[in-house]
């Protein structure tokens, strides 16, 4: 049987009454923890592996996957609204999403988001369908080594971007790094920088450090500024939905982001996240109106939210053709698997292929009603906008303290949540930029891994890293970088004290 | 100022980090230890906070430009902001005494009036159903354990 025909017996089997709501039951899940901040995908599936157990594997498959896909659909929301990203993915749509929200575009920034997510979330499908035994192959060739240089790699070319002053861009990426440290040594199990406070041993919760800094901090900068006490935001319906030239200025994004994020979700590790600040990055680079980011460009909304879903998608090629989760919420995904007695694998398609392309035909299905549920809620969502800040305020601190809580039901996290709050707060009045912190604190694990099992490999030889192919060409086009921005920043800077001395 | 209060607490953190990054064994390169590469990040970030720090202090200071600015920025209100982070404060600890509905009605109400909405009718009413909604979409509907 042709993959096509194989796809359309899904299809017929994802169409039954019984699994299609159970389809709509898993992405209506998905969409409500994704809008809650501190859940994510993780949380939902967590939640529901217990409650799936009278349920026939197929019809437990099929809702897993919606609550999968449905998670990330949502999570752009608070981003967009309130600037609490609800999980690593959501961190960059802050920028311009917010900014867009700020401007009363909020409307436009969520539909963007759910239209991006469609279509990628489809292009990642289409790629799952027919390349997953291949592209997962290709994935296993990455190493330790493989993975430091992406992670350097990666570093070099985010570092600084906002386009600030790179100086202290490098040193808030240092500072993320160290916080990055602090809990258990990920090798050998040692605990450091922890002070003698339990709690710490298990390192902080990257998504606790980024509701803290973004969420909390952006509440804190609100409530201090008297004038904006009271105000409310006022748009007209047809405000809601994006016109004609933000949708023609997204599309490209849209496409370019679900390329990149499906082929950064291939990766182990981290790759929904990384995608989106790449797609972020690429976007900058491209747009036509450098004007605008950093003030609510739309295609810095529209870029990364398609990468994530396609990197969401990516992240199942491993999981389906190898059975190998490479992130948390695989390997929760995994777990549902297991627990009905499937066993991902090679073996999966060959001999429950029933099964195998009912799961596919779901995720197709599902990114169908994400679109049809999300778009007429753009509306809803962005009507909260309308409620009084002052009384908005308390409520979104309420809902992080509440987001924070569920994710270990840790009181110290809220403590932590705090902290990081008025860290976020004061550097940002301080005028240093939070995204390359967030960076830093979030590839450190990365890195200090891949470096310290690649030193091993390689008997302490660096040379010996950058002699791998995959690794030393990542690590030779880092260097390349890194030295071409330091030459542009001192030519930069000759040339304004040539031009504040004419 | 508060930018260079800031600089000058990279340099003091980092050099704090460094001092406790050198206690860990840092191993050699073909057998990294556990302060392998907070040693090398420590010792990266005093360089740059240094660095940082010196060109902050060296930034001209152009009175007429800052008055200017002073006089056009907004005006914050940082009593409202110590009240607004003393109340969250309290809700973590309240929380581990009295329970989540107890302690977000009690802070909401708390939180609102810092933020002056005026009367309390609407504190009450808006306090009441936060706390009681949270309660049953994060409880009663995901199934997580609130305090």
């Amino acid at each position: 049987m042709s993959t096509v025909s194989s796809l359309l017996s899904g299809m017929a089997a994802v169409m039954t009454p019984t699994n299609f709501i159970a389809s709509i039951i898993g992405v209506l899940i998905g969409t409500l923890t994704g809008v809650l901040p501190g859940l994510g995908i993780t949380g939902a599936l967590a939640l529901l592996l217990p409650a799936s157990y009278g349920l026939s594997p197929a019809t437990a498959m099929i809702m897993f996957c919606g609550v999968y896909y449905g998670a990330m659909y949502g999570g752009s929301t608070t981003s967009i609204l309130v600037n609490i990203p609800g999980e690593g993915a959501s961190v960059v749509t802050c920028i311009e999403g917010y900014e867009m929200a700020k401007k009363g575009r909020a409307g436009a920034a969520l539909a963007v988001a759910a239209i991006g997510s469609f279509i990628a979330g489809t292009m990642g499908t289409v790629g799952l369908t027919f390349f997953a035994p291949m592209l997962a192959k290709a994935a296993l060739a990455f190493g330790p080594p493989e993975y430091f240089a992406i992670a350097i790699l990666g570093l070099v070319l985010l570092f600084n971007i906002s386009g600030k002053s790179p100086l202290k861009s490098a040193l808030m990426v240092m500072i993320g790094l160290m916080v990055g440290t602090i809990g258990f040594d990920p090798m050998t199990g040692v605990s450091r920088f922890t002070m003698g406070i339990i709690n710490l041993e298990d390192g902080i919760e990257f998504i606790i450090f980024t509701m803290g800094l973004y969420g909390v901090g952006e509440i804190l900068a609100s409530i201090c500024k008297p004038e904006e006490q009271g105000e409310m935001m006022k748009f007209k319906f047809r405000d809601l939905y994006p016109n004609r030239e933000e949708l023609k200025r997204s599309l490209p994004a849209m496409f370019r982001g679900g390329i990149l994020g499906f082929l950064i979700g291939l990766m182990p590790g981290p790759g929904m996240t990384i995608s989106t600040f790449v797609s972020y990055a690429v976007e900058k680079r491209l747009s036509k109106h450098p004007e605008e980011w950093g003030h609510g460009a739309i295609e810095g909304v529209a870029g990364p939210e398609s990468a994530n879903n396609a990197a969401n998608a990516a992240q199942m090629v491993p999981l389906l053709s190898l059975g190998l989760p490479f992130n948390s919420s695989g390997a929760l995904l995994l777990a549902g698997f297991m627990i009905h007695g499937v066993a991902p694998g090679p073996m999966l398609m060959s001999t429950n292929p029933d099964l195998f392309w009912a799961i596919i035909a779901s995720l197709y299905i599902g990114n169908v009603l994400l679109l049809i549920i999300n778009l007429p809620l753009v509306g809803v969502f962005a009507s909260l906008l309308k409620i009084p800040i002052n009384i908005l305020l308390p409520i979104v601190m309420v809902i992080t303290f509440t987001g924070a809580y569920a994710i270990n039901n840790s009181l110290f996290d809220l403590g932590l949540l705090l902290l990081f709050g008025v860290l976020g707060f004061i550097l940002k009045q301080a005028k240093f930029d939070l995204a390359p912190l967030v960076i830093g604190m979030f590839l450190g694990s990365t890195i200090e891994k891949g470096l310290v099992q690649g030193m091993i490999i390689s008997n302490g030889s660096f040379m010996t890293l950058l002699s791998r192919p995959l690794a030393g060409t990542m690590l030779k086009i880092g260097l390349a970088v890194l030295l071409f921005s330091i030459l542009r920043s001192i030519y930069r800077a000759m040339k304004a004290r040539k031009a504040a001395v004419v | 100022m508060l930018e260079k209060a800031v600089s000058g607490a990279l340099v003091i953190i980092s050099i704090a980090y460094l001092y406790m990054a050198k206690g860990l064994s840092f191993g050699s390169a073909s057998q990294p230890g556990v302060g392998f590469m907070p040693t090398i990040v420590g010792a990266m970030a005093v360089v740059l906070s240094i660095i940082n720090f010196i060109s902050v202090m060296l930034k001209k200071d152009n009175k007429k430009a800052n008055k200017k600015d002073d006089d056009t920025a907004p005006k914050m209100d940082i009593i409202k902001l110590v009240k607004f982070v003393a109340g969250c404060i309290v809700y973590v600890f309240m929380l581990d005494y009295t329970g989540f509905l107890i302690a977000t009605f009690v802070v909401m109400v708390y939180l609102l009036k810092v933020t002056e909405v005026q009367g309390w009718v609407l504190p009450v009413i808006v306090s009441a159903g936060t706390s009681l909604g949270f309660y049953i979409v994060f409880e009663k509907m995901l199934g997580v354990l609130l305090p």
